[in-house]
Parts: structure tokens; sequence; C-alpha cells
């Protein structure tokens, strides 16, 4: 059996549970006593400090053997939960996960934190033992009045529990809630490994069956006393009572497996087995949700295929038919779509944490609001999408929102506000990060972009010109270069990463007021509306919802064209891409043009192709490895006789249309 | 025994008037009658794209790559899809070739050094000769001829 396939559950699922724990440590600093939360906190100090032993993250058991302690006097009222406490938890959940990645704890840089984790914690437990004596418990230790036994649970993982996707953590989690434990390094006998767990708890045999429920038959469960066995005093009194007794004492753990007891007191109090909450939802390796979404990608381009292949009369007979998968398989492909659509809020709890890091660091009040958390986005986009945000936050944090004083100052509440707010709006997701400090002053931005070269001096522009300067490369206005933010690559990289997924970001700000940056997304990228167009013998596809008109034109007026490079549409002069150069066609324009006018970040451009074939539900296809930095294709598609169409990049093709970049002939091998 | 063990197959085809042959572990399919789809701004030997299981392959035009006489429009070609290993990562491509003969297996002793080439195919993608019915076949090194560097290129060449 090879432990290592749990070892990586355990990191995934340690990850998970250290998410779930910002969380918790987050909503417990607006809600300090919050005996529900402490309690969730504790618990999960509790499982992390068992489970991470048996895998030998010795370090991580060590760490929160010493916050399972501290959160155990919170329960017990003898310590609160202040904002050292959080602090120090905060930052442990974030070495507890640096040691999940270091799982020979050889990283000087961890072993250091870990020294110094180590010693606030004794710290914190010395100076609360001197200020807090008096205190008395507040929860009945309901331990102690009941009888305490101990149990010997013997675990045998095998490649079954892999195989039927248990959550084996979940069990060690409840089963380690019922009490105290020791736990014992994996015997290795046999090819069989096996943990063994002593557990002290005054709960039945039926309690702990009820934990193990789904994997009984990798558990075995004995009960080998009726005390604490790990309580040397209790041993002590109780050897005394048998000898007292002059019966002959006892080896509590030399226990035959016939000797196994079961119990019939039912089980009343189970309140401690945690029901879990997130019971309706399921967790399914990403891979395979990958492969449902191949399969569905080909359903829908065999279907589109079947569609065109029976276009003509004499299928007929068939049509109905034809018709019903169809409509099936487009149903069934919104139904798969939708299964990898999550909601945003679960990446907010990250901005929330650095929220609270950044404003603390950097000495002003800030108050993260969050609304629309429910909206949905494709897996994918929410975590490419988290990086450009946290990008957004810090700027907003670190230049937008001003110090308290300042605040005051211009009459705003000290306390500054950070909106999150996200909806939808047909297959659209907008997402919108608002600030209510500075604003951008338009003036600076202008004379910076003049310091730098990036404009000429004298070159008018339009407010939102100015704006858009900051995605220029190497373009920032910080004074200080300070940790946060400021390095200069930050909002152009911001911009790219939103391209990349076929998003566009706008800005919008009122000096002294505050600046709102508003991210336009599509809900889902992996099926498009296309309209499929033609040049010469090619085939490429643009997507619907960037198209503004088509029309026509002839040939001659395109080359009076040549010269400014620009059409006329609707009483203004928009750029244009004539397709026939780009793809460095030598054959001559047809006599007459098929136009079609793109509106992409707000400006128009014109592309210009031979023909217009009609609508096509594109399939995105990756370009592949090999092809995936080309200028202008952002992917392909197949067309429904089985050859492939192009699928133009728009961002890219209007930088082409503006800065009229031609490619260079026969240059590109170089 | 031991020679046995030493096989290795081989499938080869034929270019202009040359056979080459390539390790059937490389190969993943030879397709026949296939569209290939152009895309602008690739280099020179690469004829376009192919839909292959859903991904997009593209296609080197193998003459070119080899500076063979182009041939005629007129003549068949198949397209051999392969998979080569670059750095960790699998990459998949596809040549062209006129015909595919067949596969045979031979042991290392039966493969016979590179003797000096002439200008047109550079001889560090040939990994060793073998005689077969009396007919020379070049044994290609296929992660030399697409190697990481020109896989690099290829990737980079696109790029703005």
């Amino acid at each position: 059996m090879d432990i290592s396939q749990f070892k990586d559950r355990f990191i995934a699922e340690a990850f998970d549970l250290t998410e779930n724990l910002e969380r918790d440590l987050l909503a417990l600093e607006t809600d300090p006593t919050n005996s529900e939360l402490i309690e969730q906190v504790f618990r999960v100090m509790h499982t992390l400090k068992g489970v991470s032993s048996m895998y030998g993250f010795d370090k991580i058991s060590e760490i929160t053997h010493n916050l399972e302690h501290i959160y155990d006097l919170v329960r017990d009222g003898k310590m609160a939960v202040t904002t050292p406490v959080l602090d120090l938890t905060l930052i442990t959940r974030d070495h507890i996960r640096n040691l999940l990645q270091d799982e020979r704890f050889e990283n000087p840089e961890n072993i250091e934190r870990q020294h110094k984790l180590q010693s606030s914690i004794d710290q914190l437990l010395v100076g609360n033992s001197n200020a807090l004596k008096i205190e008395k418990p507040l929860r009945k230790k309901k331990a102690k009045a009941q009888q305490l036994a101990t149990f010997n649970i013997l675990f045998y993982p095998n490649e079954e529990l892999i195989f039927r996707c248990i959550n084996i953590l979940a069990t060690l989690r409840d089963l380690l809630a019922l009490g105290e434990y020791h736990i014992e390094q994996p015997a290795s006998d046999n090819n069989h490994e096996s943990w063994s767990i002593f557990l002290v708890t005054s709960k039945s045999i039926n309690d702990i069956e009820d934990a193990i429920m789904f994997v009984s038959d990798n558990f075995k469960v004995r009960k080998i006393a009726d005390i604490n066995i790990f309580n040397t005093k209790e041993i002590d009194e109780r050897e005394k009572e048998y000898e007292a007794e002059e019966s002959p004492a006892v080896q509590p753990i030399m226990v035959s497996d016939t000797e196994i007891e079961y119990s019939s007191a039912s089980s009343v109090n189970n309140e401690s087995v945690q029901s879990a909450p997130e019971l309706n939802r399921l967790s399914v390796d990403i891979t395979k949700l990958d492969r449902l979404m191949y399969l569905v990608s080909e359903l829908i381009t065999a279907n589109s295929q079947l569609t065109l292949a029976t276009k003509e009369k004499s299928y007929n007979p068939i049509r109905k038919y034809v018709e019903k998968i169809d409509n099936l398989s487009k149903q069934f492909r919104a139904n798969a779509f939708d299964i990898r659509l999550v909601p945003i809020g679960d990446m907010v709890v990250r901005f929330k944490r650095l929220v609270r890091d950044l404003s603390k660091q950097l000495n002003k009040e800030v108050d993260f609001v969050t609304q629309g958390t429910d909206i949905e986005l494709d897996k994918n986009t929410v975590d490419k999408l988290s990086e450009p945000l946290i990008h957004i936050i810090r700027n907003c944090i670190d230049h937008g929102i001003e110090p308290a004083d300042v605040r005051l100052e211009r009459g705003k509440k000290p306390v500054g506000k950070l909106k999150l707010t996200s909806y939808s709006s047909g297959n659209y997701v907008f997402v919108e990060i608002q600030d209510d400090g500075n604003g951008l002053n338009l003036e600076k931005l202008r004379n910076k972009a003049i310091e730098k070269g990036l404009i000429a001096a004298d070159k008018p522009l339009s407010d939102k010109e100015i704006i858009d300067l900051i995605f220029v490369p190497g373009f920032s206005t910080a004074n200080s270069l300070s940790e946060i933010s400021g390095r200069g690559v930050g909002m152009n990289i911001v911009k790219k990463r939103i391209e990349d997924m076929r998003g566009e970001i706008d800005i919008a700000t009122e000096p002294g007021f505050g600046t709102t940056f508003t991210i336009k997304l599509q809900q889902s990228v992996a099926i498009l509306d296309t309209m499929l167009i033609k040049v010469e013998n090619q085939y490429c596809l643009v997507p619907l919802e960037d198209i503004e008109t088509c029309s026509q034109m002839v040939v001659s007026s395109l080359n009076e064209r040549s010269f400014s490079h620009t059409l006329e549409y609707d009483n203004e002069l928009i750029p244009f891409v004539d397709l026939r150069k780009l793809f460095d066609l030598q054959t001559e324009h047809p006599d007459k043009l098929r136009t079609l006018v793109l509106k992409k970040n707000d400006q128009r451009f014109a592309v210009i192709a031979d023909g217009i074939v009609g609508e096509h539900q594109a399939v995105v296809k990756p370009m592949g490895k090999l092809l995936a930095g080309h200028r202008y294709a952002a992917g392909m598609s197949i067309l429904g006789e089985g050859s492939l169409a192009m699928i133009l990049d728009t961002n890219h093709l209007q930088q082409i249309a503006i800065h009229n970049k031609t490619p260079e002939y026969g240059n590109s091998t170089i | 025994m031991e020679t046995q063990q030493s096989k290795e197959a081989y499938l080869s085809f034929r270019l202009g008037n040359e056979l080459f042959a390539v390790s059937v572990h490389k190969v993943l399919e030879v397709l026949q009658k296939q569209v290939v789809t152009e895309v602008p701004e690739t280099p020179d030997f690469i004829a376009g794209v192919i839909n292959f299981r859903g991904e997009i392959v593209p296609v080197a035009e193998t003459h070119i790559k080899f500076h063979m006489p182009t041939r005629s429009q007129e003549e068949k070609s198949v397209i051999v899809v392969l998979e080569l290993q670059s750095g960790t990562d699998n990459l998949l491509i596809s040549m062209t070739a006129d015909a595919v003969k067949d596969v045979f297996e031979i042991s290392d002793s039966e493969i016979k050094p590179v003797p000096p080439m002439g200008n047109s195919i550079s001889s560090e993608f040939i990994s060793g000769m073998v005689q077969k019915n009396g007919k020379f076949i070049m044994l290609l090194n296929i992660d030399k001829v697409f190697s990481t560097e020109e896989v690099g290129q290829l990737a980079s060449s696109t790029l703005v």
C-alpha cells in the first residue's frame, strides 16, 4: 500500500481546511465571542494536529498543538480572542500552508518562522496566564463528569479507499473530535501500513463506529480500558484500588482482539460529531470535469456536422430526430457548463484577508464590502481573475484610499470604503471594484506620461485616453516605490490577464471621490457564438458580440482609403484591417468586399473580408502548445465539414488596426 | 533472447525517392486525405493545422523542412501524427509523407552509422541507416528534427 497517495490527498484537504480556517478567523475578528466560530477554529487545529502527525508533518503538528491549546483556553473563557491572537493564528495558518509544501522542513524561512511562531505563542500563553488567572471556566467540562474510556483504533488504509474517493480526512476529523488522542507512527508489517490511534473519550463505542461508518472495513476498534490510560495519576489510583481489592493488576493495553466490546448504549450525545455543512456539494477532480467538457464539445461539433449534412430534402423523415438531438445536446451543453461555474464568493475570502493585512501594514482603516458574491463564473476564469483583482485591490488601498487624517480634512469618514460588486447581464459577468479615495489625478497622469516619453507633450488626449495610460507598460505614478504596488508593471499585466480571458477592463474616476474598476467577462468561454467569414479560401470566425454591423463596399473605395487607413462609418473615421493583407494573400481583391464593423473597448474598427458565410457556434480549441503565441488567432474551431477555422482575437486585431501594423512579409521564420 | 529485447519497431515512409523511418513509439496515427487549414504568420515549413482527436496539431511540410524538391500537387500524401518529448512536455506535431511503406523490426546491431551526407538534410536529424531489401532507409531522430529550440522558435516566431 502506497501511503503517498493518501499524503497527496491529505495535503489537498489540509489546504481546503486552512482556506476555511481563514474565513472563520476573519469572521471571528468581527465577532470575537462567537462560540461556534471558536469551536470551529479549535476543531481545525485539532484535526490538523492529529492528521499531520500521521503523515509525518511533525512541525505542523507541533505548531497546531500549541494553537489548539490557546483555543482550548478561549473555549473555556480563560483567554480572549484578541488581535494578537488572531494575527498569530493567521500567520500560523499561512505558515502551515508553507509547511505543507516543505515536507522535509528544509526551507530556512520555514525553520525560522516555525521558531518565531513557537516563541510568540509561548509569550502569548505566558502573558495570558498572568493576566487572567481568576476567570472561571465558562464551559462545563463535559468530559470530566462522564466516565472516560480508552479505545485503540487500528486503521488500515488500502487502495480501495482511493478508488471509492473516500474523504479519509473527514473521517479522521470526526473520529479525533471525540476526545483526546495519541497517534502512533505508521507501523509497517508485511507491506501493510497501519496506524494505531489511542482515543480517550467519554463517548461510547457506537459514536466511534458512527464516525468511521463508511470505512469500517479499514478500521478495527477495541476498547482497552475504562480509564484514561494516558493519565498516569488515574492509573496509579486504579492500581491502588486493585491492590486494595487484592485483585491482579490489569495490563490495560494488552488486550486481544476477542475482547472487542460492543457497547449497546445508544448515542444520544452526538452533537460533537460535526455534520458536514457542504453535504449538498460534491467536490470532483477537475480532470474529470475537463473530460466531460471535452465530450460535450465533441458532441456539439458532431451535432452541427449532422445538422449540416442532413439539410437536404431526402433527409426529411429523420429531420425531427435530428432536431431533437440538436435540442438535447444544447441543453446538455448548458447543463455541463453550469457545473463548471463557481460563485465569485469563493475567492472573496482571500481578498478580505488581503485588505485586512494591507490596511494594517499601511496604517489605513478600510471597510471592505462585497455584493453579489453569488454570481457565478467559469472555474478557470475565477482562478485567473484572482491575480488581477488582487493587484487592483492593492492599488486601491495603497494609492486610492487616503490616510485617516487626510480623509477627515477632506470631510470624509476616517474609515475608507472598498467595495467589490459583481452582477451579470446576459452572457456577461461584471466585477466592479470601487474605492472612495483620491481618484486619479489626470493632470499628474498626463505629465508623468510626457516625462516618461510615452506621449508627445502637445498631444491632445481625452480623459479616457489619459486614464488608459496607466495600462501602458512601464507606467507608474506612485511617488515612492512601495512594497505593495507601484512597480510600474502592474496595471499593464492586469489588462493583459483580463484580455487573455477575453474580457475587458474599464476605469472610471472622479477626482477626490474615488475610482471604479469595471471588469467585463464572459460567463463561459469554451463555446462562442461567432460569424464565419471568408477571405479567398481561408475561413475565420469573429465573435458575434463584438460585431456592430456588416456591410458591403466596392474595392475602389478601399483603394482610396489606403492612404489614411481609415474608413468612414457613421460620420466618423475608423481604422480597419484588411484580412487579405494580414494573411499575406497575393491574390487581387474581388470587386465587392464585406466590411464588418466591430466594437471593442468602446472603440470601433473594421475588418475587411471577401464574404460572410453565416453564424457559427464555435467550440473553441486552443491553438496547442506549438502555436500558442499566435498574434491574432485566439484559437481554432472545427467547421461542419471537418476543416478548421481560426477564431480572430479581436483585441489584438484592434491593435493591428490602430497601429496599422501589417505584418512584415516573409519575416515570420526569424 | 537478448537480440529479441533490443529489437525496435519502425514505421517507414517515402519522401520523393528516399525512404525514412521513425520509431513506432513516437507515431500516434497515420492520416489520409486530411484537410489542412492554413494559418498565416507561421514558419515556412508549417503547412497549417489539422484537427487531431480534438486537438489542434501543426503540420510540418517535410519537403521544405528537409530542403527536398517540392512534390507535385497531384501526388497523394499522408500525414504522420507524432508525439514528441520537449523538456518535460509532450508535444503533438505531424509531418507529411508521400506514402507510408511498412512497419519493420530491427535490432541495434543492424543499424549502421550515418555516412557524411550531402547538403540537403542535416545529418543530425538521422540517427542511423538500415538496409532492407537492397534499399537504404534513414532512421529519423524525430526529437532532433523538431528540436526544443525549433519548437520554441515555432511558438515565438508568431509572437508580436
